[in-house]
C-alpha cells in the first residue's frame, strides 16, 4: 500500500478516477461504523466532488465557513486538510520540498508550504475560485493568491476584522462575493443543515465533560476535518449524531478510552498529523486529551434571517481571533468546564497567530491560575522536525508534574 | 534499605546507590554507541566496588534518555523530576535548578516543597550544552578540563552572537584567524551559554535560591559569569554530574516506603 502511495502517476489517476472513490466506500463500509464511517464517506464523496468538477470547486482557507461554499452549491476543498492528510500517510516530506524549491522558505507554516507542494506535484483539483480570509493564518492569503494565479482563477480575501463592532465591512465582502460569483445562494437549506449538526455537536461536547474520557483528543483532531468542512452538508449532521449517540453509550457502559486513567488534559491548537507517539506517552502515564479547544463551538447558530451577518459572525467569533483576554477567559472556562489538570500548549513551526499568545497563556495559566501548563514546539505535517525522545520527556515530565502537585510522588 | 538510581544520560552514565538515603557510592563512564551495555557496566561496576548483587538493591530508578531501555530498573521517571529531587535534597532551600549537560539544558522551578512546579528545557539541537563546549575547546587545540580556568585570565569576552554550535564553531574560526586570545574566545563562549541560561530561567521564572548541576558546573568560567550575571551565589554540588542519579536513588527510597 504505501508503494502505491509512493507512485505518483497512480494516485493522479485515481483521484480522477470515479472507481476509487467507489472502492474507497466500499472499504470505508466494510471497515469503520458509527461516526468513523460516516467521516469517511463525508471525506471520500467531498473529494470525488472536487476532482469530477460537476460543482464548482471553491478553495479556500480553513477557517472560511463551508457554509458559505455550500450556500453557493460549491465542494468546499481546503489545501490545508489536504496538507494534513498527505502527512499522514507519509507524503508530506516530497511536497514540502518541491514548495521550498519554489522559493517557499521554511519559516512559512509547512501546512501552507505542503499545500503549495501538491499544486506544483499536480495533485489537486482545479480550482474554479479560490476564497481566504485573513483572520488567523497570515500565510494562507498569500499562498492562496499565488495558486488563483497559477490556475488563473478568481481569488476573494475576505478580510476579517478583529473587532464585533467592525462586522459591516466584512458583511459587505461576503455580500459582494457572492454577486461577483453570480450563483444565488440557498441559505435556508445549508443553515437548517449547519444548525441541525450544531445540535448534535453540541450535544457531543457536553458529554465529553463526563468521566472517564470516552472521545480521545488524538481521534477528535484526527477528525478537525469535520468541524472545518462539514457544517451545511447532510453528512455532517449524520457524523455529529452518530458521534453523539456513540459517546452516550460509551458513558452507559462506562467505556473510558484507557484504563485507570488519572489525568484529564486540555489541548491547544492542532497536532501532528504524521506518526508520533504523542499520545502514546500520555496514555502510559494514564493521561488523556479531554477536550480540545478546536472542538469549541464559539458561534451562534446561523439566522436565516440574517445570512450574510451570521456568516460574517461565525468568521470573527472565532476563539483564535480577538482579544486575547477572550480567549484566556475561553480557555479557563473549558478548564472548569472540562475537569482540566494541565493544559498542553502545541507551538506550530512558523504559525504566529498561535505561538504569539503563547507567553501570556502561560502566565495566566500557569502563575495566576496555578494550572499546570506545557508548550511543546513541532511541526503538525512535517516530521523533519519531529524529535520523539525530547518530547517524551517533556509529556513524561508534564504528568510527573500533574501526579506531584496532586500529591503523589 | 538499599536504593540506586542510574542516569543515562547522551554523553555519560552515572550511578549513585543509597542505603537508608545515605549516599554510600557513586559511578560514572562515558555512554558511548551502547547505552544499553554501558548501564550494565556502569551498574555493576559499582556493585563490585561496593561488594554487592543486583538483587540486593531493594528498587532502582532509570532516568535519563536512555532511561527507557533500562531492563532491571523498577522504574523510569524523567530527568526533570530526578533533577529536582535531587537538587532539593542537596540544598533544601532550592528554587530553581540550572542542569547544563552532555546535550541537553533545562532549567526547573521548585515549590516550596520541593517538588517540581515548572520547567524548560533547550530546543531539539544541542546549542549551548556541553558538547557546544567541548567542539569549541576541540577548535582552540585546549583540553576541555581546562577552559574554565582560561577563560577566567580574560576580563574582556569576545563577541560571540551565537549558541549554535555550527554558527559559534564558524566565529570562533573567524576570531582565532583574528589573533585574538583564546581566554577572550573562552570567555565570550561562556557568556553566550550564561546568556540563553538567563533567558531560560527567566521564562520559569527567576527565584532565588538557584542550584546549578550536570558536567558544565565543573566549568568555573561559566559557573563565575553566571553568578555575576545574576548577582548573587548559588549551589553549586560538588558531584553534578550525578544529582539526576542521586535524585532516582532518593525517589526510589521514597517509592520503596510507600510500598512498605
Amino acid at each position: 500500500m504505501y508503494k502505491l502511495f509512493n507512485n505518483k502517476t497512480f494516485i493522479k489517476k485515481a483521484l480522477n478516477i470515479g472507481l476509487s472513490y467507489e472502492i474507497a466506500k466500499i472499504i470505508a463500509h466494510w471497515k469503520a461504523e458509527g461516526f468513523m464511517k460516516e467521516a469517511f464517506l463525508f471525506n471520500i464523496e467531498e473529494t470525488k466532488k472536487a476532482y469530477n468538477n460537476n460543482k464548482p470547486t471553491v478553495w479556500c482557507s480553513t477557517f472560511v465557513p463551508s457554509e458559505l461554499i455550500y450556500s453557493i452549491g460549491g465542494v468546499p476543498f481546503m489545501p490545508e486538510v489536504a496538507a494534513g492528510f498527505v502527512s499522514k500517510i507519509g507524503m508530506a516530506a516530497e511536497t514540502l520540498h518541491k514548495a521550498e524549491s519554489d522559493w517557499f522558505n521554511n519559516d512559512l507554516c509547512s501546512i501552507h508550504r505542503c499545500g503549495t507542494g501538491l499544486m506544483l506535484e499536480g495533485y489537486m483539483p482545479e480550482p474554479d475560485y479560490i476564497i481566504a480570509s485573513s483572520h488567523l493564518c497570515d500565510g494562507a492569503k498569500r499562498y492562496l493568491q499565488h495558486i488563483s494565479q497559477e490556475y488563473e482563477v478568481p481569488f476573494y480575501l475576505l478580510e476579517t476584522s478583529y473587532y464585533n463592532n467592525e462586522i459591516k465591512y466584512l458583511i459587505k465582502q461576503i455580500k459582494e462575493l457572492i454577486d461577483d460569483i453570480g450563483i444565488t445562494p440557498n441559505f435556508e437549506k445549508v443553515f437548517k443543515r449547519s444548525n441541525k449538526a450544531y445540535n448534535y455537536h453540541k450535544k457531543v461536547n457536553e458529554l465529553r465533560k463526563k468521566d472517564p474520557v470516552v472521545f480521545s483528543g488524538e481521534r477528535a483532531l484526527n477528525l478537525v476535518t469535520m468541524e472545518f468542512m462539514s457544517f451545511g452538508s447532510k453528512k455532517g449532521i449524520k457524523f455529529y449524531k452518530k458521534l453523539a449517540n456513540t459517546l452516550e453509550k460509551r458513558i452507559r457502559n462506562n467505556e473510558g478510552i484507557i484504563d485507570q486513567q488519572r489525568y484529564r488534559l486540555l489541548w491547544l491548537h492542532l497536532k501532528p498529523y504524521y506518526s508520533q507517539e504523542i499520545f502514546t506517552t500520555l496514555r502510559e502515564k494514564k493521561a488523556v486529551i479531554a477536550f480540545e479547544e478546536y472542538y469549541q463551538l464559539y458561534w451562534e447558530k446561523l439566522n436565516i434571517d440574517k445570512p450574510y451577518y451570521s456568516l460574517a459572525k461565525k468568521m470573527i467569533n472565532h476563539f483564535g481571533w480577538g482579544e486575547l483576554k477572550e480567549q484566556k477567559n475561553d480557555i479557563l472556562e473549558l478548564i472548569n468546564n472540562y475537569n482540566i489538570d494541565g493544559v498542553i500548549g502545541f507551538s506550530q513551526w512558523g504559525c504566529r497567530q498561535n505561538n504569539g499568545r503563547m507567553g501570556m497563556l502561560k502566565k495566566e495559566l500557569k502563575d495566576e491560575n496555578n494550572i499546570p501548563f506545557l508548550n511543546i514546539h513541532g511541526d503538525l505535517v512535517d516530521s523533519r522536525n519531529y524529535q520523539e525522545g525530547q518530547l517524551r520527556t517533556r509529556l513524561q515530565a508534564f504528568v510527573e508534574l500533574i501526579d506531584m502537585k496532586k500529591g503523589g510522588k | 534499605m538499599l536504593t540506586a538510581g542510574i542516569d543515562v544520560g547522551s554523553r555519560t552514565t552515572k550511578v549513585v546507590v543509597l542505603d537508608n538515603q545515605k549516599w554510600i557510592g557513586e559511578k560514572i563512564q562515558k555512554t558511548g554507541a551502547n547505552s544499553i551495555k554501558r548501564a550494565e557496566e556502569v551498574f555493576d561496576l559499582v556493585l563490585d566496588e561496593l561488594d554487592l548483587k543486583k538483587e540486593d538493591i531493594n528498587y532502582i530508578i532509570a532516568t535519563g534518555y536512555g532511561r527507557v531501555n533500562i531492563s532491571f530498573a523498577d522504574e523510569k521517571v524523567t530527568e526533570i523530576t530526578c533533577h529536582g529531587l535531587g537538587a532539593h535534597k542537596l540544598f533544601p532551600g532550592t528554587k530553581t535548578i540550572i542542569d547544563i549537560g552532555g546535550q541537553d539544558s533545562k532549567v526547573i522551578s521548585l515549590d516550596d516543597s520541593g517538588r517540581v512546579d515548572d520547567f524548560i528545557m533547550n530546543d531539539k539541537c544541542a546549542a549551548g550544552t556541553g558538547r557546544f563546549l567541548e567542539v569549541m575547546a576541540d577548535n582552540l587545540e585546549v583540553p576541555l578540563e581546562n577552559i574554565g580556568e582560561l577563560s577566567l585570565k580574560s576580563n574582556e569576552p569576545a563577541d560571540i552572537s551565537s549558541t549554535c554550535t555550527v554558527f559559534a564553531e564558524s566565529e570562533v574560526i573567524s576570531l582565532v584567524a583574528e589573533g585574538v586570545k583564546k581566554s577572550k574566545i573562552l570567555r565570550g563562549l561562556h557568556k553566550a551559554i550564561v546568556r540563553k541560561m538567563i533567558g531560560m530561567v527567566h521564562r520559569v521564572g527567576l527565584n532565588k535560591e538557584i542550584t546549578m548541576t550536570g558536567g558544565v558546573c565543573h566549568n568555573n568560567g561559566v559557573y563565575e559569569i553566571l553568578e555575576k550575571e545574576l548577582g548573587f551565589k548559588i549551589n553549586r554540588p560538588s558531584k553534578p554530574q550525578y544529582v539526576g542519579a542521586y535524585g532516582a536513588a532518593n525517589l526510589a527510597n521514597i517509592k520503596l516506603k510507600k510500598q512498605n
